[in-house]
This record gives C-alpha cells, structure tokens and sequence, in this order.
C-alpha cells in the first residue's frame, strides 16, 4: 500500500512538471500579449514593463524561473491585477471555490447516490424510468442553463432567494443547486451501472438467501457498486472545488474558477501559470486520496498493490 | 414587469423553506458577528461594476473600472464635470505662462489627506515622478509626455531634475511643457496624475492600496474583497461639501443579466443595459442614457489591396447607412459621420460622407474602370463580441446590398486581433476609441503619422500640421476651425477611416437617488447623488 502510495506521488510530481512545461509552452504560443490594449503604447513604455516583469530575458530563462517559483509556489505578481501577487488571489478565492465546490459535492452525493439506487433496483418500473429521466436531463443541462432557469424561477418570478452575490447561506442555495444537479446526474448513472453489473453475482444473492433485504439489501449492494464512482472521483472534486467559471460569473461569486478563465484572455503568464500548477496539484492530489478509498472498498485492488 | 421589492428571503414561500433558511440566517449572523453590521439601505448606495478593478494604485491604472473606483475616492488638480468642461478640483487656480511655456497650479487650502497629513505640492510631484520612473512600468506614463523631459526620463535617458515638474512651494506646482499643449488642464484630472504619498508607499509596499489607506477623494476605501466588492464610506476630512449618502457598496458583477435581476429585486440600484433588454425598459422611469464620447470606425488600411484605391474607400464610407447600424444595434449607439463626438468642442456634424447609394456605386464604377476590375471582394476583421459581430453583418449586407460586394467576415479573439492590428493591420478593421479627455485632440492625434494608435498607413503633413496647430491654438473659433479643416481629409479627401457610431451608456437606476448619472466622458461621481426622502 505504502509503495503504491510512493508510486503514485512520483507520477503525480512529473504530471505536474509535464503540465506545467506544456502550459508554458502553449501560453507563448498563443498569439497576443499582456500589454495589448485598444490603446497601443510607446516602444519604450512597453519595454519598460517587460523588463519590470522579466518578459524580456530568453523563454528559457523565463521557464527556469517559473520551475524555481513553482518549488516555492510563487509565481511573483500578477501582470493584469498588478498591485496582488499570484499566491495572493490563489489564496483568497480558492477558499470561496472549496466551499461552493464541497457544497455542492455534497448535495450531489446526496441526490446521485439513491437517484442511482433507485434508478437501478427499479429497472423498468415507474420509479426507476423516472430516475433515469432525471438524471439524463441534468446530464445533458449544463449548469449555466440551470443556473438561469433557477435565478428566474426562484429569485424573479417567486422572490424566495437572492439573484446572486455571495453574502448569506440564502446567497449559497442557487450556485450550490447549480453546481450539483449535473454531478448528481453523473453519480446516479455511475451508481446505477456499478449496481446493475453487480446484481447478479454471487455474493448478492447469498447476502439474500441469508435474508438481507431492504436497506440492509442496498447497502450490500452499493458498496462493490461505489468503485467505479470511486474512479471519477477525482476529477469530479478536482472540477467542483477548484471553481466553475460560468456559475461564478452568473452569481457573482468571488471564488477561483474566474481567474482561470481570465488568466488566459489577459495572457497574465504567471496567473496562468499558478492557477494551472494549483489546479493540476489539486487534481492530482484527489486521484491519490480517491485511489486510497478504492483500495480500501476493492480489495482485489488491494491484493494488486501488494 | 414583475412589481420591484426588495428581496429579502422568507417574505414568500412555503413555511418550511422559509423555517429552515431563518434558522441558517440566525446562524450566519452569528457567525459574523460585528464585520456584517448592516446600514440602513437608504444610507447605502450599492453600485455594480463590470469587472474585477485591476488595480487601486491610480500610477499604473488604465482602465474604466479602476477610474469607476478611484473617482470616488481620489481626486486631481482639477476635474471634469458633466458638460465636458475643466474644473477645479484640489487646485484652487492655475495660470498658463505662455513664454515658458508652462502651467502654474495653486493648491486649495488647508487639504488633507483622509489620515490627517496635509496635502502639499510635493505629492503632486511624486506622483510625476512615480508615473514616469521606468521601474514603475505604467502603461499610461505617455500620458504626460507633454512636459518638458518626460519621454526622456521615461526612456532612461535624462535624469529626473531635467523633468519639467517642479514645486515652487507648498501650494504651487508647475509644469513646464514641451508644447503650449491647450489642454493640459485635462491632463491633470486623469487618474495617474492624482497625487501620492511617499511616506505610505514606503511604509506599506505591495499593501499600499489595500485598504484602508489615505486618500483625499469624497470617499475613503473600507474593504476590498477581491472580485466581489469594494466598500466606501465618506471621507470626514474632505475639503469639498460632504456627500450626501455615507456609504457605497460596488459589486462586482460580471454579466450584465445578473446586473439587471439584481436591481429588479432590489439587491442594487443601478444596472447597466444590455441591447436585448434595451426595448423592453426604454420607456420605463428608472431608464437612463447619454452620448458617451466613444468612438467605433471601421478603418482602412490604405496600402492594402484592394482598399489602396480612394474611390473603392468613397463607395464602401457612402454605401453604410449608420442609422441602420445604430438601429441593428437596439439602442446603445448613436449614429456617427464625424470622428469627433458630439458634445465635444470641434463637433461639427456637417463633417463626413453621407449614405448615398447612388454615389456610392458611381465611385465604385470609376474604380472598376480605373482597376479594370468587375468585383471585388472584402474581408472585415473584427474582435469577438455580439456587438462588433451584429455590426458586421449589418455593413456585409448593405455593402453587398448597395454595391453587390461579396464581404467575409473574420472574427478573432481580442488578444490575438490586437497583435495582428499592431504588426499586420488587414485591409478593412473595426476599432474604437474612448476618451481620455474631452478635447478634440485626444481624438485627432490618433491619426497624426506619430500616433501608434494608426494602423491605417495613411501620413498626411498637412493633416500632422493642423492637428499640431490645434493642439497650441488658444482661440476657440480658431481651433474649431482647424479641426474642420482636419476632419475632412481623414473623413472625405483620403477616407482612412469610416466613423459608424458613438456609444450610448443606457442604465437603469433606483428613482430613490437622485444624480445617479453617468457623465459622457463614462465618469460616475457619488458625491452628487442624493438620496430622496
């Protein structure tokens, strides 16, 4: 378990080294810069704002200095919020995103997990096709479409909760919901699978003939059902906690999913640079702990790793 | 239209809901303790703004957003008021020396800082300083290359003593200019002007601008909370008439929609309007609009084919009907034919090529016999954005309407498009231009064989000369002459560029506050708004 676990944070620093190398690259092969703007500027206050941000030396020079600040986790001020540093807005809207994002992991488990239950061991049934339905159109909703039919149902036309903005738990319902609805979807299809490929196998049906039934039955049968949930776990934490763009930019939310976005329209390199090594650190690091869960709940996994 | 009330969760809906998100409220409250103490609403004035500010540091700030901000809270040597015109702000007076040729301003008395430091001349000139140091990198540093040594300091090649700004003593400052520039007294109302404070720069470093700070504006900075909101209170030691509402609140909200459901529920009390909403609130009360000095042309760039023909350019400027554009565009334009605004001095709206179809395919018929050609196909370049891609296909279909030339188009992102405008500018391109300040000449230079701003390879000396004389002519008659004779050889004789529309600034705003108004040089000033009873 232990080398496993040294395996995988091996592979997880050179994922982060490739990334970031390949994140270096692709920023300056886009076109555009920094310090275009609809006003163009004097050859000389140009230059004068390179050498301030070492835009001018070789790339490099410029991609060693991001190798030695990426060991330090500082990747110096940001070219376009010029009076913050990288760690700084890193540092003050991830927190927001982790919030929302758990949040909405959370609520998302909550309705994935008996949607999937339900969808499943009601197969061809009212209940189970009614399952399925939900869980296909917030599969195929995305959370900006839910986030707007929301805003307008719930906050315009019924007046139960503000708009947007993120200032009380009534300020948290309508992201949260908006964030949720689709993971949910994904996670009752997954249970659902994991559940249907399970159902006729053997120990299923001993656990019966030893007369589990009901919940005792359910829970049998969601705990081999949860390692294929378990295989995208992951990138699902990793996406939800780190920030959705489009749900902060409709309510307003000052979390780091925009930065992510922004980063690249400004072609502020070391935002973009920071924001992608903490986004890939942070993947990374979910695949290690959902990989832990999955050889805790698999123990052929577990057998593999030994 | 749903009836406006001011959202406040529990006032509708089922019990349950309403039980379960009060015990959450109580639980907030709690929790936030003396940090959510809230004001009154009608002592606040909460104001969305539409982006993230990139800075407070008013030295190396360029954009509106930031200018939104630190209207409020700083203020120059003078100011620009809702006409358009140059008043006193900090400064009590000036005098323009023509011999030097030099601007001499004399403080306010008894002007303090918001910590109690007294703002001296100094300030003034630290703030230059600032500005210009190369170490600085401020992108707006050219701004003030008027004065005698600027660009050279700026470029590392004279010392600061050869700069041209000067304290004569603790209430006068000087500058001594390169040019008699008429309208430096605009210059000094501009954001990277506003003076600074060593002491606090040193003392705080990369913090500086973080609030609280001092400041001499009407407002001093509480909170920033980055990428939500920025919180103002008034500034007890304001040397001006203390604003009537104490506190502001500016969100930052992104997407216009957002804007608008929040101020439909009473969450804000302005919002801006975007053109699909345009119709709907155009007769509504709270509707607001103004002219904004924002220019959007399409531009030639005149060695390229096949616009390197004057006639083709005549045809293509008289085969766009500009009203049509600004009515494509649902309210948010005013249509253009001079380059220079309306509402600015050298305004003259009988300047520029009209619509005339007729015309416009006589031209076009004198270059295919010129040419020899039968047809001629363009490509528009434009940034992404609904607006400049409306406007597009506008111009496409009356151009292949009225003189049956096929027309692509080509979107690009801004970042990109940018670049290709500076190293590579297409044959036919869309730019605008805002207004630094409102004098014409901020409008004019653009097109001088200088400006970095032209990237339409046109050079005309006499149009350079004009624009130079201008820029000197103290008389007012004399200079709207001047420009009247400019315009027409950007406009008419070589047709470099094809002014569509200015922009209209159309908002919405809580009728509960009065003067909540937008100036047309796109300034806000909160000081004047006054809460009704």
């Amino acid at each position: 378990m232990l080398r496993r676990l040294f395996n995988r944070l091996v592979l997880g620093i050179f994922i982060v080294f490739a990334v970031e190398s390949a994140t270096f690259v692709l920023m300056h092969a886009v076109p555009g810069g920094p310090f275009y703007s609809e006003k163009a500027l004097p050859e000389q206050v140009r230059q004068n704002i390179m050498e301030k941000y070492g835009l001018d030396q070789p790339l490099y020079a410029q991609y060693l200095r991001y190798l030695s600040m990426t060991m330090r986790f500082d990747f110096g001020p940001s070219l376009k919020y010029r009076s913050r540093s990288v760690r700084d807005i890193i540092a003050s809207s991830f927190p927001t995103s982790l919030a929302l994002g758990g949040m909405a992991l959370l609520l998302a488990v909550v309705i994935g997990l008996p949607l999937g239950t339900i969808a499943s061991l009601y197969r061809g049934r009212a209940a189970g096709r009614a399952a399925d339905t939900a869980a296909a159109y917030g599969i195929s909703l995305p959370s900006f479409i839910i986030a707007i039919v929301l805003i307008y149902v719930v906050s315009y036309l019924a007046r139960l909760l503000p708009p947007a903005l993120w200032e009380s738990p009534f300020h948290v319902v309508l992201p949260v919901l908006s964030l949720a609805i689709p993971t949910s979807s994904v996670i009752a299809r997954l249970v659902k699978e994991g559940v249907v490929e399970n159902l006729g196998r053997s120990f299923l049906v001993a656990a019966r003939a030893r007369g589990a039934a009901g919940m005792r039955f359910v829970l049998h049968v969601l705990r081999p059902s949860m390692a294929s949930l378990l295989g995208i776990f992951g990138p699902i934490i990793a996406m939800l906690i780190t920030g959705s763009f489009v749900v902060e930019q409709v309510f307003a939310i000052p979390g780091l999913g925009r930065y992510f976005v922004l980063s690249v329209m400004n072609r502020d390199y070391p935002l973009i640079m920071g924001v992608t090594v903490f986004y890939c650190v942070v993947l990374v690091a979910a695949n290690i702990v959902s990989d832990i869960f999955f050889s805790f709940l698999d123990p052929r996994s577990r057998e593999q790793a030994l | 239209m749903v009836e406006r009330s001011s959202v406040r969760p529990g006032r509708s809906g089922c019990a349950a809901l309403k039980r379960v998100l009060n015990l959450l409220a109580v639980a907030a409250v709690a929790a936030c303790g003396s940090a959510c103490e809230t004001t009154p609403h009608e002592q606040v004035l909460r104001l969305p703004i539409a982006s993230e500010p990139p800075t407070l540091d008013w030295n190396v700030a360029t954009d509106n957003v930031s200018l939104r901000v630190l209207t409020q809270i700083m203020e120059g040597l003078t100011f620009i008021d809702a006409h358009g015109q140059v008043r006193p702000a900090l400064a009590e007076r000036w005098v323009y020396q023509p011999e030097v040729p030099s601007y001499i301003f004399v403080l306010k008395k008894g002007v303090v800082w918001s910590d109690g430091v007294p703002l001296t001349s100094a300030h003034f000139v630290e703030s230059i300083k600032r500005l210009l140091s190369p170490e600085t990198g401020s992108q707006y540093a050219y701004f003030v290359f008027d004065i005698n040594g600027a660009r050279c300091f700026n470029e590392g090649r004279c010392p600061w003593s050869q700069v041209g700004v000067k304290a004569l003593d603790k209430r006068t400052v000087q500058f001594i200019l390169e040019k008699p520039a008429v309208y430096f007294p605009y210059i000094v109302s501009f954001m990277v002007t506003y003076p600074i404070r060593p002491d606090v720069l040193e003392a705080r470093g990369e913090k500086a601008f973080e609030p609280p700070f001092p400041v001499v504006g009407p407002y001093v900075p509480l909170e920033w909370r980055h990428h939500y909101k920025i919180v103002l209170a008034t500034n007890p030691r304001y040397h001006g008439r203390k604003p009537f509402v104490p506190r502001v609140e500016m969100y930052v909200v992104e997407e216009p929609l957002t804007a608008l459901l929040l101020f439909e529920t009473g969450d804000l009390d302005m919002a801006p309007l975007f053109p699909l909403a345009y119709r709907r609130y155009r007769t509504d009360p709270r509707f607001r609009d103004v002219t904004v000095f924002r220019g959007y042309y399409y531009g030639f760039h005149i060695t390229q084919e096949p616009v390197n023909h004057v006639e083709l350019r005549r045809a293509l400027a008289m085969a766009i009907n500009r009203e049509a554009v600004a009515e494509a565009l649902r309210g948010i334009a005013t249509p253009a034919s001079s380059w220079i605004p309306p509402g600015m001095s050298g305004y003259n709206p009988r300047v520029g090529l009209r619509f005339d179809p007729e015309e416009a395919r006589k031209w076009l018929e004198k270059y295919y016999k010129e040419t020899g050609r039968n047809s001629v196909e363009l490509t528009i370049y434009f940034n992404a954005s609904p607006e400049n891609q409306v406007v597009a296909e506008n111009v496409q279909e009356q151009w292949k309407k009225n003189l049956n030339i096929n027309v692509n188009l080509e979107m690009m992102e801004w970042n990109a498009y940018l670049q290709m405008l500076d190293e590579n500018p297409p044959a036919v391109f869309r730019l605008g231009w805002g207004a630094d300040f409102p004098d014409p000449h901020n409008f004019m230079e653009i097109f001088t064989s200088w400006s970095g701003n032209n990237h339409t390879g046109w050079h005309s000396s006499l149009y350079d000369r004009l624009i130079i004389e201008a820029s000197q002519e103290r008389d007012s008659k004399r200079r709207f002459e001047l420009y009247t004779r400019a315009q027409p050889l950007l406009l008419e004789e070589d047709v470099v560029i094809v002014p569509l529309f200015f922009s209209r600034a159309t908002y919405l705003t809580n009728p509960h506050f009065r003067n909540l108004e937008i100036t047309p040089m796109d300034i806000l000033y909160v000081k004047d708004v006054v809460p009704e009873d």
